[in-house]
């Protein structure tokens, strides 16, 4: 058994090796990362801005601090349901804590939405015309509180679905309701109190509206639904840790093969 | 002499679906028996599915045993002596050596350290910052043997491996193998090869079917094997567990 160090180093060279096979892989090499996300984008942008005609004149900006703190929640999670399965080959052969491998995913995405998020600070900033103001201070902090809650859900995901693959399907499904209901091309707080109540127990309906609250409107995030965030965040990475745990030397058995 | 490992009646099962919430046991142990001692050479033998390579999973601690008891006084480690493991072709054979090398348990630094000795094992000199997907399948399995065998377990645990690559490279890695298995390490050798049973092992296990048929030393059991592998040949082909 090696100790906690060597196996952050690992999980920290896994996550480059995964970047980099990825930067060598395409012809366009890295630059996907930035064009793979501004197409998906583009795409809702095109939609809703100029076919359905929702939007105000302040649309785009709102649309994009949502679109972006969604891809990265959505694309980690998907992600991390294959983690395990993506390995099969290594946990036949040798003993390794499989909780590297969904830890070494959220790694390599959190890097990949670094990139893009940079990309939205510059287009609020210069295109858009934001002013950064005090709030932005809060960043750091809603950052980090998604970072806790996408760390959650993927360990949780990667240690439930090897029982049943079938959760991929669900898990796809419930994406796709989730990113619907998460506010991110329409406001909830136009919605009635009830309804708002209801979407706001979605904490990725939480992190957007504050994003926008920093981002858009220079006040602060309401730091009690982030604390909640964070607690009920703890409580699913306990439960997928707890699982891990228990599992560690079966998973070989269940995935592969 | 004192045994540094021991398994008692283990048994490892598998389920295979069988329908909507419904799965059948399978078991590809059933009941191996058998202990390690510290310094010797243990051959596994046994047919095709007879679950040699299970056992070894067992005891290297990638699997736990579903029943009995894997005991391992001392704590020693085992690890499998596994080829190629974690390759990610696109990545260069420089970055593929600190990957595979860090999944199977040495330091980074470590890794620096006998850099230049795994390059030259693996005979690769200028195409070591080539991405390995243009590799041949020898210079792979030269590379992978050479990160391989750096790997230093207190128990070696080796699935049919003794020898990868073209000729010259066979012979290379032969001896690195056979310098290891004859050192006072203890390794634990599952092969088909009766050969290589006789020339390396102290004692061989024999596995049929999940199970401990017998134990002993290798020219007797290997002469058993052999007669019923033979006796089992005339009447009809043998259905492969």
């Amino acid at each position: 058994m090696r100790s906690g160090v060597h196996y952050l180093e690992l999980i920290l060279y896994m996550a480059y090796s995964e970047l980099r096979a990825e930067a060598t892989r395409a012809y366009l090499g890295f630059l996907w990362w930035f064009v793979e996300p501004v197409m998906y984008m583009a795409v809702f942008y095109l939609i809703f801005e100029t076919g359905l005609r929702s939007g105000g004149a302040d649309y785009a900006p709102f649309l994009l601090c949502g679109l972006v703190a969604w891809k990265w929640f959505a694309s980690t999670v998907l992600a991390a349901a294959n983690a395990l399965a993506r390995n099969a080959g290594v946990m036949q052969q040798v003993y390794l804590p499989k909780l590297v491998f969904p830890l070494a995913l959220t790694v390599s995405y959190a890097f990949k939405f670094a990139m893009i998020f940079v990309i939205l600070l510059f287009y609020l900033t210069v295109v858009a015309g934001k002013p950064v103001t005090m709030a932005w201070a809060a960043l750091p902090v809603l950052l980090l509180v998604q970072l806790a809650l996408i760390v959650a859900v993927s360990v949780l995901t990667a240690s439930v679905v090897p029982f049943a693959p079938d959760l991929k399907l669900l898990l796809d499904n419930l994406m796709i309701m989730l990113f619907f209901v998460s506010g991110i091309f329409f406001d909830i707080a136009n919605m009635s109190e009830a309804i708002q109540d209801m979407l706001r127990v979605n904490p990725m309906a939480v992190l957007i509206e504050s994003y926008r609250a920093v981002l858009l409107h220079g006040v602060w995030p309401q730091w009690d639904r982030l604390a909640a965030i964070v607690a009920v965040s703890l409580v699913l990475l306990g439960v997928g840790v707890a699982l891990f745990h228990k599992f560690d030397r079966a998973y070989p058995k269940l995935v592969g093969r | 002499m004192d045994a540094v490992l021991a398994l008692n009646n283990v048994g490892v099962c598998y389920r295979r679906r069988a329908g909507i919430f419904r799965s059948k046991p399978f078991w590809a142990v059933r009941d191996a028996t058998f202990e390690l001692r510290r310094g010797e050479t243990l051959g596994i033998i046994g047919g095709n599915g007879a679950g040699k390579s299970t056992i070894l999973r067992v005891i290297a601690g990638i699997i736990q045993p579903d029943k009995g008891v894997l005991s391992k006084p001392g704590d020693y480690s085992a690890s499998l002596l596994a080829l190629q493991v974690g390759f990610v072709p696109h990545l260069t054979a420089r970055e593929n050596i600190f990957l595979s090398g860090m999944i199977l348990g040495l330091s980074r630094r470590e890794l620096a350290e006998r850099f230049d000795a795994i390059v030259a094992f693996s005979d690769l000199g200028e195409f070591i910052d080539e991405p390995i997907r243009t590799y041949s399948v020898g210079m792979r399995a030269r590379l992978g043997f050479a990160i391989s065998i750096q790997a230093d377990p207190d128990i070696l645990l080796v699935d049919e491996v003794l020898g990868v690559g073209d000729a010259a490279f066979r012979e290379k890695s032969g001896a690195a193998m056979r310098e290891k298995i004859e050192s006072n390490k203890t390794v634990v050798l599952v092969s088909h090869q009766a050969a290589s049973i006789r020339e390396f092992c102290n004692r061989v296990v024999w596995i049929e079917r999940g199970a401990t048929i017998a134990i002993g030393a290798p020219a007797e059991i290997l002469k058993r094997y052999q007669q019923q592998v033979t006796a089992k040949r005339t009447p009809a082909a043998p259905a492969p567990g």
